[in-house]
């Protein structure tokens, strides 16, 4: 690091506030986007709230899956994908979630997204419990939550056209008239900095990048103020995925959306999250504020992972501490006693093996879930 | 670390691969164009450059296993020990495969045969290349590899499928496959893009630490920059079919040359810096091969400072630094841009 | 593995019940009825029956209900009963006749399978050569052509050109191997041509789409010859799905092969079963549909365990 004032350094004093945009002044990332924001889509969003406000709350949230065995589909056990979340977001601010393959950061956003009824907690979002809500009520959360997934390639249908694609939601709520509609698929369209022409074309004609694109303008098109993206970049090439995080953090600051980003790198969710969650079988090792969290990292999952994210910098990356990880995340269906990490953590000792540490406060809101880290 | 000394074993000379299309065959897609590299003994290569950049196809094209039809190699020299693979029979590339040159692959779930055990899959590589071994001996050596590769357990999970083990533990047998036989040469195609980051790392800590212990050479090709910089002696940046940047890992992060070089650097967010910096994009999407004008820069429709020249001639690779070469007509205003940087 | 074929054998009971009672219910609700045949059998003869006399003899006057608890009990003791027009009980029909029906059946999927697996290896490793296109052509032509002329051809041609006669006298295996395998020969080449084409696609295809997965790629890039490409990877994988499709074919078989029976003179029991349904023949009919039942469940047992064999990912549950 050249300029050590700027890093987060040892007292993780960086300011909480959205980094500046990307794109430099001659790469116009999404240009004509100004004279579309702000009308419609601010009109039929809900009345703004102050910031500052939380918008959507989750307390002791749980989903299990049964697993049967035999016959008579005897219950075996439960997956718990997710066991027991809580979090709140703040209106325009994003929360990332990090996570392995396996520690159910999907299942969680799709529990949010309430894709997923949760055997548990509950999802409170702007003052209402969402957590049990069916058909209508259902329907009109859908409006203010959407969700962006990761593959590009599988979530669009190949027979409709993109135009098709984002008014879905819309036509099925009829949200606009026919001559509206055209003019929101075109808006929605250059909103997401693709010309609004090709709302007439099929998805196979985009490349991956792009598609990403309408699948944004489809979560845009209901008028949302919150979006679930989950692993939103994982599939596209870097100078893609950057695209796509410098739109979705353009459009955060444009129309106060609020989000949970989930994703397996590090330095991505990093880069659009004001808090960061890691998550390990079913539960958050530690949550804290991104830089804090980048800066000092006290759980020692979470020093491994940031550890095992390599620096595209070799200088910098041959210097660092390498705090390697073995084996895999074992089965969340028989997670360990104890603290989950204790199969593959170092400092595991006998107190870890017996009893699960809980989430607590190591200082300025930094959460951590680790006897060693918070003692008693 | 310094210009790679040694001899060259691999020397891919002017490699033009091209998938053919259309009724008459008109549509030619150029996604090998031109691309020269080469690998020294022992030395650890990155092959650096998104999807569609021919990347995957060069590494199929040394193998000789490009899918004809539509692949093509039309032409240039796979140049390996000095002898040309591409003029090479069917028998003398078996030979080849897997003895001298390995390949690991970049969907572990996929690349094993799901009806075969893992074990055997490895004792039928030790068997072809080694006539008189019994299966006794191959399955016996099969187990030992499997736990060189860190895998807990060989001997059971040497009779375990495919699908009864991780993502991880099928990429670690998939090496033990590919090293079984003490190759020269292992090219890894994104051997970690379907891996979680930790996984990740554990995997290509051991293909670093076979490399060193069989003094083998090892081309990984990849499009993560990070994994890079934290392993390979030399990059090789490839752009459009063709190589843009090449040189000792260090100096191409350090002072790059190449627009696109610099691009891909930007692109990614950095965790040592401050939050707001990198994810500059590089505008536009990469590029369709089949309609990119033969004569002209790959890279110019999507460059900041491409100018009339770039989109009217190639620009030839030039040595800009001790064994660090670049194809850019623009090198300086690229170097001034990378050194206003972090 | 016991215990999973123990589990789908005692599976069959139940199915074998529902069997039973939709052919019951399906025979009698068929328009016309057994007595009807009697009555007008006896007209033929010059004799007078009523209709109450006959259905009293052919044991109809009692209710459905018991009528079927009868012939299920009777089943229970091993007794299927009587048929009603040949003076012969339906275990009697059954097992003498359905053991030819099998011979023909399995004759002519050894005969199909063993040409079409070769033939359609070999289109796949060599796709759209003359050989392929020739072989491809060829299986679409004997698809294509209805049985019943490939039958008569191969009966008049070999006559007329080579003096040649298709033996046409039923030889029981029992009283001579050779003279019955000569006598089986041609009809079940018949019958496995018009398989044959359909087959040798399947196996085509299913072959090329493995041969584009990854791990024949890996295979080759070990090293690996072509010939074992082919054979340890690529087919064992396709093998996966032509299973499956043969072993439904084996399963259609045994009664499917009424035309080739008829025109070949062999008494096998796909005549029996459409003259016991055009004669209302209750008892026969429903026999024989419990017997094919049977035999339809123990194929498909067989299909999945021979899949488990293919393919280990699949778990019997």
């Amino acid at each position: 690091m050249k300029d050590g004032a700027k890093g987060p350094g040892p007292d993780g004093n960086l300011p909480l506030e959205p980094p500046p945009l990307p794109g430099t002044p001659d790469m116009p990332v999404h240009p004509g986007i100004d004279e579309f924001v702000d009308k419609d889509i601010a009109a039929r969003e809900a009345p703004e709230k102050a910031k500052g406000e939380y918008i959507m709350e989750a307390e002791g949230l749980q989903m299990y899956f049964p697993v049967t065995k035999g016959l008579f589909k005897r219950k075996a056990g439960d997956v718990k994908a997710v066991d027991g979340v809580s979090f709140r977001i703040r209106q325009g601010r994003t929360l990332g979630v990090v996570g392995e393959s396996g520690s159910g950061k999907s299942t969680l956003g799709n529990c949010v997204m309430r894709n997923l009824r949760p055997t548990g907690g509950k999802v409170v979002f702007d003052g209402q419990d969402v957590t049990r809500l069916e058909g209508k009520a259902l329907a009109a959360y859908h409006k203010r939550v959407t969700m962006v997934t990761q593959d590009p390639f599988a979530s669009l249908d190949p027979r409709m056209t993109v135009a098709d694609s984002v008014l879905e939601g819309v036509r099925i709520n009829r949200l606009a008239d026919k001559a509206g509609e055209q003019a929101l698929a075109e808006r929605m369209l250059l909103m997401v900095g693709l010309n609004p022409k090709y709302g007439s074309r099929y998805p196979h004609e985009f490349s991956g990048g792009q598609r990403q694109r309408v699948s944004i303008a489809r979560a845009l098109a209901m008028g949302p103020s919150f979006i679930i993206c989950d692993e939103v970049v994982s599939a596209l090439d870097v100078s893609v995925q950057a695209q796509v995080v410098g739109l979705l953090q353009q459009l955060q600051q444009q129309l106060g959306l609020s989000y949970i980003f989930i994703g397996h790198d590090l330095s991505v969710v990093r880069y659009l999250s004001h808090e960061v969650a890691v998550m390990y079988l079913g539960k958050f090792m530690e949550v804290a504020g991104s830089d804090e969290l980048y800066g000092h990292p006290l759980h020692p999952y979470t020093q491994a992972l940031v550890s095992a994210a390599p620096i595209p910098k070799p200088s910098v990356d041959r210097a660092r501490p390498r705090v390697s990880l073995e084996g895999e995340p074992p089965s969340p269906i028989h997670p360990p006693q104890g603290c989950r990490f204790c199969t593959r953590c170092r400092y595991a000792e006998k107190r870890c093996r017996e009893e699960e540490p809980a989430l607590k406060d190591a200082g300025g809101g930094h959460l951590v879930a680790c006897h060693k880290v918070t003692g008693g | 670390m310094a210009v790679q000394e040694g001899e060259v074993i691999l020397d891919v000379q002017n490699l033009q691969t091209w998938f053919l299309s259309g009724k008459h065959q008109e549509t030619r897609l150029r996604a090998v164009d031109g691309l020269s590299y080469q690998v020294h003994k022992g030395e650890f290569v990155a092959v650096v450059g998104e999807s569609g950049s021919g990347k995957s196809v060069s590494a199929l094209s040394v193998m000789g296993l490009v899918p004809y039809p539509p692949g093509l190699i039309v032409g240039g020299k796979v140049l390996f020990h000095g002898k040309d693979l591409l003029q090479a029979t069917d028998e003398e590339m078996q030979a080849i495969r897997g003895e001298k040159i390995a390949m690991v692959f970049q969907e572990p779930s996929t690349a094993l045969n799901p009806v075969v055990t893992v074990g055997k899959q490895i004792a039928e590589a030790l068997r072809i290349h080694n006539p008189g071994m019994s299966k006794k001996e191959a399955m016996a050596k099969a187990a030992g590899l499997l736990g060189e590769v860190g895998i807990p357990n060989p001997e059971v999970r040497a009779r375990q499928y495919p699908f009864e083990l991780s993502g991880g533990m099928q990429q670690r047998a998939m090496i033990a496959m590919a090293v079984s036989c003490g190759p020269e040469l292992l090219v890894a195609d994104e051997p970690t893009t379907a891996l979680d980051v930790t996984v990740q790392a554990q995997v290509l800590d051991l293909l670093d630490r076979l490399r060193k212990k069989l003094g083998m050479a090892v081309v990984l090709i990849t499009h993560n920059l990070g994994v890079v910089a934290r392993y390979a002696d030399s990059v090789k940046v490839v752009y459009g079919g063709k190589a843009v940047e090449t040189g000792p890992t260090d100096a191409v992060f350090e002072e790059p040359c190449h627009p696109y070089t610099l691009g891909l650097l930007r692109a990614v967010p950095r965790l040592d810096l401050p939050r707001g910096y990198g994810l500059h994009p590089i505008v536009g999407e990469p590029p369709d091969m089949s309609k990119v004008p033969e004569e002209s820069c790959a890279f110019a429709a999507r460059c900041r400072y491409a100018t009339d020249g770039c989109r009217e001639g190639r620009p030839p690779m030039e040595e800009v630094g001790e064994g660090h070469y670049c194809a850019c007509f623009h090198k300086g205003e690229t170097l001034e841009e990378r050194r206003a940087l972090p | 593995m016991g215990k999973y074929v123990t589990k789908r054998l005692l599976l069959l009971i139940p199915t074998l019940f529902l069997v039973c009672l939709m052919v019951f219910v399906l025979m009698r609700m068929v328009p016309g009825s057994a007595v009807e045949m009697v009555v007008y059998n006896f007209k033929q003869n010059g004799q007078v029956i009523t209709e109450a006399e006959a259905r009293a003899r052919l044991g109809l006057d009692k209710p459905a209900v018991e009528q079927f608890f009868v012939w299920i009990w009777g089943m229970l003791h091993g007794d299927l009963g009587d048929c009603l027009f040949r003076g012969d009980t339906v275990w009697h029909v059954i097992s003498s006749e359905l053991p030819v029906s099998l011979e023909l059946a399995i004759m002519s999927f050894i005969i199909s399978t063993a040409a079409s697996i070769p033939l359609g290896l070999f289109c796949a490793a060599h796709p759209d050569t003359a050989a392929d296109v020739a072989i491809r052509t060829l299986s679409v032509i004997f698809a294509s052509v209805p049985v019943f002329w490939i039958g008569t051809m191969v009966l008049v041609y070999p006559a007329v050109w080579w003096g040649y006669s298709v033996p046409l006298t039923f030889v029981p295996i029992t009283k001579g191997f050779v003279a019955n395998m000569k006598m089986f020969l041609v009809p079940s080449l018949v019958a496995a041509l018009t398989t044959c084409g359909n087959n040798i696609r399947f196996v085509r295809t299913c072959t090329l789409e493995v041969m584009r997965q990854d791990y024949v790629r890996t295979a080759w890039a070990k090293g690996a010859k072509e010939r074992r490409v082919m054979f340890s990877h690529a087919f064992r994988n396709a093998l996966i799905p032509v299973v499956t499709m043969f072993g439904g074919s084996v399963a259609g078989m045994i009664g499917g092969n009424v035309v080739i029976e008829n025109m070949f003179n062999i008494p096998g029991i796909g005549q029996q079963v459409v003259t016991a349904l055009s004669n209302r023949d209750y008892p026969l009919a429903q026999g024989c549909t419990v017997v094919f039942a049977i035999f339809v469940m123990l194929v498909n047992l067989i299909v999945d365990i021979t899949y488990k064999w293919c393919d280990p990912r699949v778990t019997l549950e």
